[in-house]
């Protein structure tokens, strides 16, 4: 007897087993959910910052945090606001500004618990300042601020004087003065994990306690050995940003300021966009827990169906989830798309065994047995689906993100239990609850439901359809499949945050108006660390930056809108002590001009000259205004600028041999993130396929038919890829993380069809018999499992954010090409070729035993 | 950019030894008198001074730079008047470091709440004076002395009326017996000021601080500054040690008074411009005075 036959049998065997156990096996089932449940309650922790995807310390997110710990966050909300009469300069714009402004400012400065809280900083057009030169005069003052302009003379004059700053147009307001921005400055990302300094202060005891719990005994004694700790930050949740943003639209968002149109932009904003991405998927997944729920009961007429279903999936979940509590894993976002995965890969196996059941009761068996032959039939290929799904999963684990690992395991284990459970519980629970379909030769008398959808003479009709047309249909499939390899290879891996909003989206529109009117949706820096002090003043350092700025100005026009840096203040002070003559915007030769023009800026404001050079001048940063873009465009970018950055900066490399320039921010991390996770989910996605591939002919039985088995596998992804090649829509990471995943659930139908088939086939040797055995009694499963797969994805399709709905609605169409493959492709495949399948190796097996 | 001119004196917090009852005073009382006695240190007054300042670390609670501080030496001085002597006028010279040196500032501040603050900076490497011009009232926000953690706020005298004064607390503190005052910006204050409140450790016998402690606009522990080597010069106590600690910057200035000469007569002249661009001038000037120093 062959493996798989000495498995089938076993499988058969495994209700009669099970039903000795029954009590044992529920008490067990109870314990272990239990103890889940408790892990779960004790140990379950959730992390969906986007630091979460990058192993701890690693270096793009150290390399923001040196920049953080230096100048702050990088992360502000820009509000760009058009007013009804069309000029942000107009009285009455400038009058709502003020209100808005000085409301935002006093919100944020309310006591804790405040969201707003996070914001450190407003700027907009009132409370800019500028600079100016009058005769002997330098003139530095806030553009509005306590002295609102009183007349229209003195409004223009105001709007002169914003036209005269370098760093106001595009920043403040928009070329042609339509739109204004506030940027607010927060504190994300840059709150220290713990403040002992904070936390001991003692108001009640002012007598003994020596101030915020700090001593100074020896005035600025340096200890050489002294190690200063680097400030670690606590992460930022995408739920936190959700929140801020709630809290600044609810302060905003009022009838007050009607006459102002709102567009936000900065990362506050788009992780907002995403994390209501997350919610809205949590909504859709109940949305397709209800039509799993609604067309189990169609299918089989019979609540056990989904209740067993359901139960058997909950509790896969919960072992899991607790087991992985229990070994401290730290969940993330993607805790939703194990749910889905095991929701479809549990219902799919759960309907493969309730089908092939009902299939064999309304043939007339008796519940006992038809329960054996259907775990005899299904036992085995839901074993190989689990298998090569959770090799799949396990094919994740080899990224080095921790939460792919997090999510490849957690999975792989769901998977697991899953199994476990239809193989030892399902028969149980069936024993006691199961449904009860009119038999096939049932008179009117009969007992049972009549099925809503008898699909039998359906498929008894596809028997001879594709036996009459094998040749033409696989023609047919194959002329289908060339052409879309061809669209295959036109796809690009390309992530854009505005990509994932819909074009009426709020985010997509602001993105627009930003790249179009303002400086760009997108702030990247340069970060300079020339470990020596007072580098910062010397003119030659500060002549690299400004040539820096020239270069990406003009090689790169099209994407940077705007840089600012130290070389600005510098040019600008010189220029205005200078009697505002146009000839001196630009470094000073003499080094000690240099130094006492920064002397003049640090003097009026240390904390807006911290934000661009340290305290010893030793390092300071470039700030580039992008325009958006995806990471296919933005990455071969970031190379660019890296040669750049090295040639500009290298001949400083003899004076400043430790110094170090570096590409960063979130926008930096957050793309290269993009991109990586992309490639990472690619290359585990062609590794899957080829331990699956390999499985496979293991599986079978056959180098043969496991080859065969990749055609139909394949379909769904080439079909997917190649539909986007052709409508050049590019994949982006979350189409790569959720692909896999359906792919991985529609090729499971190709693994029950074929080892069906192949059993069949060795049995009988017989491609007619085969076909229409396998197409009765695994047709309809495979049929039942698309439609509620696939219109369960379907749904997911209805989801404002694109990163669930693109990856739901190709996963329907995936899941359907295969359901066409299983139904078309193979019987007709079958039919024409007439593969061995390894009988030869087979029939000698069985001969002796014969 | 406005740097208040006798801010050393100020900073120094001296105050007249002569007793006070202090039952007798309430908090107002005992902040008006030291603003008054502030703005009598200030009148005549030349001081040099080194201003450091640096990144600090803890360990133990102990404060210490942790790394070379950056390190300025002025000499400054500064005369009152009006009837009051609540007007005031005083220059500020850099006198390091090297890249720095010759940079001048010249201020004029009036106790009319009216009349603009007039100041003028010069560049010596530019070799011109430029007259300031930075808003009046709520636009005028603190701005750093000589890029330290010290503001104009910090050093700024002559504002008792725009505070709400308690006494918190009264004992001995650190072996002397203070008054612990609270100071809250009334709202007038509140748009020019970076603080929310502000506490003082005031000396009961000497009257002079001990310790400040401000917090910011949202309540949160700021900055704390701590006068020491607090000694009496000429009947006036004069801590030349301060140190001001920015808990929320993590960064520290302290001024150390080298030398200070008190009740000096200052000729009118020297506080105009010319002592910003008459190298020759300032010199004499100032040699003439320093050897009233202590």
């Amino acid at each position: 007897m062959s493996f798989s036959s000495s498995l089938n049998n076993a499988f058969g065997k495994m209700p009669a087993i099970m039903r000795g156990y029954r009590l044992l096996s529920l008490l067990a089932v109870i314990a272990i959910t239990a103890f889940s449940i408790t892990g779960i309650r004790q140990h379950f922790t959730v992390d969906i910052s986007p630091e979460s995807w990058f192993p701890e310390r690693a270096g793009p997110v150290e390399m923001r945090d040196v920049y953080r710990r230096q100048f702050g966050s990088d992360e502000s909300v820009y509000l760009v606001y058009r007013h009804k009469s069309g000029d942000a300069f107009s009285a009455e714009a400038l009058k709502s500004l003020e209100k808005l402004h000085k409301a935002i400012e006093q919100a944020s400065l309310q006591p804790e618990p405040n969201e707003l809280a996070r914001i450190t900083q407003v700027d907009s057009l009132f409370n800019a300042r500028y600079q100016i030169a009058e005769g002997d005069t330098l003139i530095a003052k806030k553009l509005i601020g306590a002295d609102f302009p009183a007349t229209d003379a003195e409004r223009e004059q105001r709007r002169n004087i914003a036209d005269s700053q370098n760093s106001f147009a595009r920043l403040f307001y928009s070329p042609d003065y339509q739109y204004g921005a506030l940027t607010l400055k927060t504190n994300i990302g840059t709150v220290p994990k713990f403040t002992e300094a904070a936390s001991e202060s003692n108001a009640d005891n002012l007598l003994l306690d020596d101030g915020f719990g700090l001593d100074l005994d020896t005035s600025l004694e340096v200890d050489p050995n002294a190690t200063v700790e680097d400030v670690q930050f606590k992460t930022v949740q995408l739920e936190e940003y959700h929140l801020f943003m709630n809290e600044l639209r609810a302060l905003i968002e009022t009838p007050e300021y009607a006459d102002f149109d709102f567009y936000y932009v900065g990362n506050p904003v788009t992780s907002d966009f995403v994390m209501n991405g997350i919610i809205e998927a949590l909504a859709l997944i109940l949305a397709m827990v209800g039509i799993v729920v609604v067309l189990l009961w169609a299918l089989f007429r019979s609540f056990s169906a989904v209740v067993w279903s359901i139960l058997i999936v909950g509790i896969a979940n919960i072992w899991a989830l607790g087991l992985g509590a229990w070994m401290g894993l730290v969940f993330s976002s993607m805790l939703v798309l194990t749910f889905m995965l095991t929701l479809a890969v549990g219902i799919a196996s759960c309907i493969h065994v309730l089908s092939s059941y009902t299939h064999f009761k309304r043939e007339g068996e008796s519940h006992e047995q038809a329960l054996a032959l259907a775990y005899k039939k299904t036992g085995y290929p839901i074993l190989l689906t689990s298998f090569t799904t959770m090799v799949g999963m396990f094919s994740l684990t080899m990224a080095d993100m921790p939460i792919i690992i997090v999510f490849g395991t957690t999975s792989a284990l769901a998977i697991a239990v899953c199994f476990v459970l239809i193989l030892c519980v399902l028969p149980i629970l069936l024993d006691f609850w199961h449904p009860h379909l009119k038999p096939l030769s049932a008179t009117n008398n009969s007992k049972g439901k009549k099925p809503l959808v008898d699909i039998q003479p359906l498929l008894n009709w596809i028997a001879g359809y594709t036996k009459r047309r094998s040749k033409a249909i696989v023609i047919a499939y194959l002329g289908v499949f060339a052409f879309l390899i061809i669209g295959s290879m036109n796809i690009n891996i390309d992530s854009n945050i505005a990509g994932l909003a819909r074009e009426s989206a709020p985010l997509k529109k602001a993105m627009n108006i930003v790249d179009k009117e303002m400086m760009g949706a997108l702030g990247l820096e340069i970060y300079m660390d020339f470990n020596q002090a007072d580098a910062l003043q010397d003119p030659e350092v500060l002549k690299a930056i400004d040539q820096m700025q020239s270069l990406l100005a003009t090689q790169y026009g099209e994407r940077v809108v705007k840089t600012l840096s130290l070389a600005n203040i510098v040019k600008d002070s010189s220029q205005v002590m200078h009697g505002d003559d146009q000839s001196y915007h630009l470094i000073p030769d003499d080094p000690r001009l240099s130094a006492q023009l920064l002397y003049m800026f640090n003097n009026a404001n240390p904390d807006d000259r911290r934000d661009v050079v340290s305290d010893d001048y030793s390092k300071s940063h470039i700030t580039l205004f992008m325009k958006n873009g995806g990471t296919d465009e933005y990455i071969s970018f970031f190379e660019l600028l890296d040669n750049d950055v090295e040639t500009v900066f290298s001949p400083l490399k003899t004076k400043y041999p430790e110094m170090d320039v570096q590409v960063t921010g979130t926008f930096h991390l957050m793309w290269k993130l993009m991109d990586h996770i992309a490639w990472t989910q690619f290359k585990s996605f062609s590794l899957a396929f080829g331990i699956i591939a390999l499985l496979m002919m293991v599986a079978l039985g056959s180098y043969q038919a496991g080859l065969i088995s990749m055609i139909p596998n394949m379909l769904p992804a080439i079909f997917t890829f190649g539909v986007m090649g052709w409508l050049d829509i590019s994949l982006d990471t979350d189409t790569l993380i959720v692909a896999p995943i359906i792919i991985g659930i529609a090729v499971d139908d190709t693994i029950h069809f074929l080892t069906h088939y192949r059993q069949s086939w060795l049995e009988h040797g017989d491609v007619d018999l085969a076909v229409s055995q396998t197409l009765r009694e695994v047709g309809q499963a495979v049929a039942f499992t698309s439609l509620i797969l696939g219109l369960g994805f379907g749904v997911l399709g209805f989801a404002g954010y694109l990163g669930i709905a693109k990856p739901g609605l190709f996963g329907a169409a995936a899941i359907f090409v295969a359901l066409l493959s299983d139904l078309l492709f193979l019987p007709a495949l079958m039919y024409w070729l007439k593969p061995k399948l390894g009988r030869q190796r087979h029939a000698k097996q069985v001969e002796p035993a014969i | 950019m406005q740097v208040k001119p006798y801010f050393t004196a100020a900073l120094v917090a001296a105050f007249l030894v002569a007793p006070l009852q202090a039952e007798t005073l309430s908090a107002q009382g005992i902040m008006e008198k030291m603003d008054a006695q502030q703005r009598d240190i200030a009148d005549g007054n030349l001081s040099r001074s080194q201003l450091s300042t640096c990144k600090f670390g803890t360990s133990n609670k102990q404060i210490s730079c942790a790394e070379t501080p950056r390190v300025k030496v002025l000499e400054s001085v500064s005369k009152q008047y009006g009837p009051n002597k609540k007007d005031s006028k005083g220059i500020s010279i850099l006198l390091e470091p090297a890249s720095e040196r010759g940079i001048g500032m010249l201020t004029y501040n009036y106790d009319d709440p009216s009349r603009d603050t007039e100041s003028w900076l010069y560049l010596s490497a530019l070799g011109n004076v430029k007259r300031m011009a930075s808003g009046t009232g709520e636009d005028r926000e603190p701005v750093s002395v000589f890029g330290s953690e010290f503001t104009t706020e910090d050093m700024e005298n002559g504002n008792v009326d725009e505070y709400s004064y308690k006494i918190l607390q009264e004992g001995p503190f650190n072996d002397r017996e203070v008054w612990v005052i609270e100071a809250l910006p009334k709202p007038e204050r509140l748009m020019k000021t970076d603080y929310s409140k502000l506490l003082y450790w005031v000396d009961k016998e000497r009257f002079t601080l001990l310790k400040a402690q401000t917090y910011d606009k949202r309540g949160k522990p700021f900055k704390q500054i701590l006068f020491k080597d607090i000694e009496n010069l000429n009947g006036f106590w004069i801590a030349r040690d301060v140190t001001l600690i920015n808990i929320q910057s993590q960064r520290l200035s302290n001024m150390k008074t080298e030398a200070v000469a008190l009740n000096v007569t200052v000729e009118d002249e020297f506080l105009t411009q010319r002592t910003l661009t008459d190298f020759a001038y300032r010199e004499k000037t100032l040699e003439a005075l320093r050897q009233y120093f202590q």
